[in-house]
């Protein structure tokens, strides 16, 4: 965290810190990301500020070259992706035609959030499949062959000399 | 040997129980997916949205009845490996690709479109919709036929060659045993046995609404359609348990003795409708092998070999190896005393081969090996003592199979009538009296059901692989009590899933009942 030898940079004056240039980048988005969730819309003049508020908290000096490449990597291809992503989260039928997986996801999920009755049968298939691989499948029911013998040739074997014993 | 038989008894159990509880799901799963696809099939041609209640009222049992039966099956995989080593190991070859197989396109093809069938009405156009639907009533009948390619091999082991040196059966022909007639006669019975249940499903459930007088509109709709696949249903099952019976008088010709109960047989042989059977009648006494009997003249001859005056062995004949073609020729078959001795040789030819291959002796490696494919054929005659040890249960066999004839033979009047009356005389479904028979018969198709299978497996004794394996050889080298703890665990889970999973259906049951729509408004208006 901030020493007492960091000023706040607002104050212009520069010292570096330990954070990772990457740390500021994830914190622009972060902030970024509120703004858009909140109004629907972030306008691109906002980027400096969140440049600033970002850099404070990051404790980055505004002049460091790896935080002007970062921003500008997130004005590039970041933003642009991430306003489309909004813009998905308000017309879904759009975005699955540009972006299939998303469409997939947001079927499922939808789907599920959706459910009645079907969230008592998932829970019922939940306990049954836990109790049937986690308890008889661990405790009860170990493939003998497989755990006995260490290859075909063992458990080869084990069958003959079991077969012709009977 | 008692602790074996003792192990062999408490994993048989265990089996019938597991396999039991799967097939209580099963048949409603492969019949209600056809009848849910019908009645959408329905909506989208008249666009009303009535038969898109009658849809989703449906469709939601079957999820229901679908979610009950998920996972039932793989608990058979866990005993394949743990009580039936021997046999998996024996049969890996054979069994591993059906089973695979039938796993990939349950959890990938039901899976993905049954997704669609739930979560899709207002995302996907009905045109997908309805094909999602269509192809999960497929799905799930394709996933049966890998099921039962792998019984069906059980019962008549075709397309393979033993292996010594692997200890395994080795598949040589994959068409041989996907295409066994065999396998595709029980395919075909087991499905369409599944929409004879799915249609007396409907029938009953639909009863109960208009015994409650509710959602009149939806119960008679509903019963043209389960009526419909219940009728077709039960017809084609008859005429596919006639190809079995075939079949089984071809490959397996002592379960059809003991099906019937027959000890000696004769040309033109009767078939029993009803009988006790004495249980002091056994091989080579001169007991009655009946208490009491009604039987139909020349029946078995014409349901086993489709000529009235075919003979038909039976146990006894069997054992001495008496058969006759239809022109009444004698046919010599191997009596099983030859059959213990192959057996019995093919043993010796074994242990030659594991010693000569231990030696390195190539000559008596050749000889041994030679010896052994002459008599594999009977390998598993050579664990027998006696050829009595070659009956099946008769009783159990006997009763499952007149239980599920008779039952079968009631499904088709009950279909029979139910369509008449929904068609001519609707008044008489409003009738009590056949409300409560509709909702009666939802039990005996189940009984029915089972019993088919018991009789199918309990007469394949003492053969695990006919011919080829004993139940008693395929089981393995485990402690009887850990069989005995987990059938009781199973029983006490299964016990209870299954009441928390009737309870949600007749739930839901019970609260569709409550609901309403114009429909039923319209047909209860005294005007129309």
């Amino acid at each position: 965290m901030i020493s007492e030898d960091d000023v706040c940079l607002l104050s212009n004056k520069k010292k570096h810190c330990n954070r990772h240039w990457l740390q500021c980048f994830f914190y622009k988005m972060l902030i970024a990301g509120f703004y858009d969730d909140l109004f629907g819309v972030f306008p691109r003049f906002l980027l400096y500020l969140v440049h600033i508020i970002g850099s404070a908290t990051a404790n980055r000096p505004l002049g460091d070259i790896r935080y002007y490449v970062s921003s500008n990597i997130f004005v590039i291809f970041v933003y642009p992706n991430k306003s489309i992503a909004m813009t998905d989260i308000r017309n879904p039928e759009k975005s699955s035609r540009k972006n299939p997986i998303a469409g997939i996801w947001r079927f499922y999920s939808d789907g599920f959030r959706s459910m009645t009755v079907g969230r008592w049968l998932w829970a019922m298939i939940l306990v049954k499949v836990a109790i049937l691989l986690f308890v008889f499948r661990l405790f009860f029911f170990p493939d003998i062959l497989s755990e006995n013998y260490d290859n075909d040739e063992e458990r080869a074997a084990a069958v003959r000399s079991s077969l012709l014993d009977r | 040997m008692d602790d074996l038989m003792s192990v062999v008894d408490w994993s048989r159990w265990q089996f019938a129980l597991t396999a039991m509880y799967h097939w209580l799901f099963v048949p409603l799963t492969l019949g209600l997916s056809l009848i849910v696809a019908i009645m959408e099939s329905i909506y989208l041609r008249t666009r009303d949205s009535h038969w898109l209640s009658i849809t989703k009222f449906w469709m939601l049992l079957f999820g229901i009845n679908f979610a009950c039966g998920v996972a039932t099956g793989i608990i058979l995989e866990f005993e394949f490996g743990t009580n039936w080593s021997n046999y998996s190991w024996f049969v890996g070859d054979i069994f591993g690709a059906p089973l695979a197989i039938e796993g990939l396109l349950a959890f990938f093809m039901e899976s993905t479109f049954i997704a669609v069938m739930f979560f899709g009405w207002k995302k996907v156009s009905p045109g997908f919709h309805l094909a999602a639907t269509w192809l999960t009533a497929i799905g799930a009948s394709i996933s049966a036929l890998w099921i039962l390619v792998a019984n069906g091999w059980m019962q008549y082991p075709a397309g393979m060659e033993f292996d010594p040196d692997q200890m395994r059966n080795v598949m040589v022909n994959f068409w041989d045993v996907a295409l066994s007639p065999v396998a595709i006669n029980k395919f075909f019975h087991a499905v369409l046995s599944g929409w004879t249940l799915a249609g007396v499903f409907v029938i009953g459930v639909s009863s109960w609404f208009l015994l409650l007088k509710r959602r009149t509109a939806l119960a008679l709709d509903s019963i043209k359609v389960g009526g419909w696949v219940g009728l077709i249903g039960i017809i084609l099952t008859i005429w596919t348990g006639d190809g079995s019976a075939v079949q089984v008088s071809k490959v397996q010709p002592m379960k059809l003795a003991a099906m019937e109960g027959l000890w000696r047989g004769q040309s033109g042989q009767a078939i029993v409708g009803f009988g006790i059977l004495n249980p002091s009648k056994s091989v080579g006494n001169d007991e009655d092998p009946f208490l009491f009997e009604i039987s139909i003249p020349k029946g078995l001859s014409v349901l086993a070999r489709h000529d009235v005056n075919a003979f038909v062995p039976g146990i006894e004949d069997i054992i001495d190896g008496v058969d006759y073609d239809n022109e009444g020729n004698r046919i010599n078959t191997v009596s099983y005393a030859d059959r213990i001795e192959m057996g019995r040789l093919a043993h010796d030819a074994l242990r030659a081969y594991d010693k000569a291959v231990s030696s390195g002796d190539q000559e008596a490696r050749v000889a041994a090996l030679q010896s052994l494919r002459d008599n594999y054929r009977y390998f598993g005659y050579g664990y027998l003592e006696s050829p009595e040890q070659a009956i099946p249960p008769i009783a159990m066999t006997f009763y499952t199979f007149h239980i599920m004839v008779m039952a079968g033979g009631y499904l088709l009047l009950f279909f029979v009538a139910v369509m008449i009356f929904v068609y001519r005389f609707p008044k008489i479904l409003r009738q009590r009296w056949m409300q409560w028979v509709a909702m009666l018969t939802i039990p005996v198709v189940w009984v029915c059901s089972q019993s088919g299978w018991i009789t199918a497996e309990v007469g394949r004794q003492p053969w695990i692989i006919q011919d080829l394996m004993p139940v008693r050889a395929a089981i393995s080298d485990i402690s009887a009590a850990s069989v005995q703890l987990t059938f009781w665990m199973f029983a006490a889970v299964f016990t209870l899933l299954l009441a928390a999973e009737i309870s949600i259906m007749l739930r839901q049951i019970a609260k569709a009942s409550q609901e309403s729509d114009v429909a039923d408004a319209n047909i209860n208006n005294p005007k129309n």
